[in-house]
């Protein structure tokens, strides 16, 4: 499948190729998704995300894409979901923070493959610190291409005068990592190059997916993380 | 000699590798942990004192820092570096039996997770407290944890997972190490467990960072 330009609008079942710097990632986002305040990292730690970013930008291939299903294709029913078809079960909190949507978005984006393998050469040099900068580098990159397709679906959203949900995932909050499989049967077939394992891992790592509900009801969560049950995961704030 | 194990402990949490390496800018210029460990050595302080006085002094400060959220994935990693750089002048006391480990511990992601980070932040905090660490790396079957254990009987196992659908495994490799070494001490670790869950497929414990993981083993042993 040809990848779309990042400006153009968006169209269902299409993928997006999206340039590093329309991500605008910073030091600071990097050093926050780390775990410091910004400008609080120890040297050698700023140095080394300035030279890694750099970096990343040569190995990034940035990849996007959305189906997008309204109803009567979407049924919510308790704390399953059904969308053309496929049953999803994100749970009950999930599944009521969607309650009031008319219409979901689907998606899945990628770092590519070149920011795994980089990842890797960094973990191979023997400076962990190097390795880890660079496996936050692809986290955060992968996060802001959600980003990036989020806010084209709050415009969208605006389009039909709904508002949209946060964007919720497999494997967090209660909606078990497992369903990867359903959510990816949704999406066109190896939707940006990605690949689930049978564990339903992505490969690429740096990849993510989700959904996105619209309705003239949904809300946004103001902290995700409020909403989220994993008491232990890493991204909690 | 209780003031370079002082320093010792000092430049392991602190990161401070050696006396070129530049960070953090207020030891700058200053002797590391690889040239301080040297002279304790030379000085006549015995292996062991390094080890406990000095390596396991410094890791166990940071581990626990990190634990209270005080520090951060770099901090850790950056005093298992000044820690690696110590061990090179530990390593021949440990070969000869000289120094004695507290003991051995095997670790691995179990099968089906290609997740290291925080199986490389559990082993080096348990090799910064003084244990010999067999680190499977990741996809690590039931068979090649047995064939570990059987290579290295009486050690302890850690399994890591961060993946739903992978820390079902940790289940069967539980049990299978349980059927042929029952008294072996078993943690479980990774962002989708609990203690419950460690509960419920036998494992002895569930540690939440690196050093509970540490913490635990070292009660246990005691």
């Amino acid at each position: 499948m040809d990848f779309l330009e990042a400006d153009a609008p968006l169209l269902d079942g299409e993928e997006y190729s999206v340039e590093f710097e329309a991500l605008a990632l910073n030091p600071a986002q990097v050093e926050w998704a780390m775990g410091y305040e910004p400008g609080q990292a120890p040297e050698p730690v700023p140095g080394v995300i300035a030279e890694l970013l750099v970096e990343a930008s040569r190995h990034a291939s940035v990849k996007v894409g959305v189906r997008l299903f309204r109803a009567p294709e979407v049924l919510l029913d308790g704390a399953a979901m059904q969308v053309d078809g496929v049953v999803l079960n994100p749970g009950d909190r999930i599944a009521g923070l969607l309650s009031g949507a008319r219409e979901v978005a689907i998606y899945a984006a990628t770092a590519g493959s070149g920011v795994d393998d980089w990842i890797r050469a960094q973990f191979a040099t023997g400076d962990p610190v190097r390795g880890y900068v660079a496996d936050t580098i692809g986290s955060e990159l992968v996060e802001r291409a959600a980003d990036w397709l989020e806010e084209r679906v709050i415009d969208h959203a605006i389009g039909l005068g709904c508002f949209t949900t946060s964007r919720f995932s497999p494997g967090f909050c209660e909606w078990d990592v497992s369903e990867q499989h359903a959510l990816f049967s949704l999406l066109p077939r190896a939707c940006c190059g990605i690949t689930l394992t049978e564990t339903a891992l992505m490969l690429p790592v740096k990849s993510v997916s989700g959904l996105i509900g619209m309705g003239p009801e949904c809300e946004r969560a103001t902290n995700a993380c409020m909403v989220c049950t994993m008491k232990t995961c890493f991204r909690r704030r | 000699m209780d003031d370079i194990l002082q320093r010792i402990a000092t430049c392991i949490e602190r990161g401070k590798v050696n006396a070129t390496s530049p960070y953090p800018p207020d030891l700058k210029g200053q002797d590391g942990a690889h040239e301080l460990t040297k002279a304790a050595l030379e000085m006549g302080v015995s292996p062991s004192d390094v080890l406990a006085q000095g390596l396991v002094v410094g890791m166990n400060s940071i581990g626990r820092k990190f634990s209270e959220n005080k520090v951060f994935v770099p901090d850790l990693l950056m005093a298992s570096k000044a820690m690696q750089a110590a061990m090179v002048h530990l390593k021949p006391f440990f070969e000869s039996g000289e120094a004695k480990h507290r003991g051995t511990f095997i670790i691995g992601t179990v099968q089906g997770d290609l997740h290291d980070i925080g199986k490389n932040l559990v082993s080096m905090v348990m090799e910064g407290g003084g244990w010999q660490v067999i680190d499977l790396g990741v996809d690590v079957s039931t068979e090649k944890f047995l064939d570990a254990l059987n290579a290295h009987p009486g050690s302890a196992v850690g399994l890591s997972a961060l993946l739903t659908t992978t820390m079902v495994n940790m289940e069967k490799t539980v049990a299978a190490v349980r059927a042929q070494h029952p008294d072996t001490k078993i943690i479980v670790g990774g962002a989708p467990l609990t203690a419950e869950y460690a509960k419920k497929i036998g494992a002895d414990a569930y540690a939440p960072d690196p050093q509970g993981a540490l913490d635990y083993l070292v009660g246990a042993v005691a």
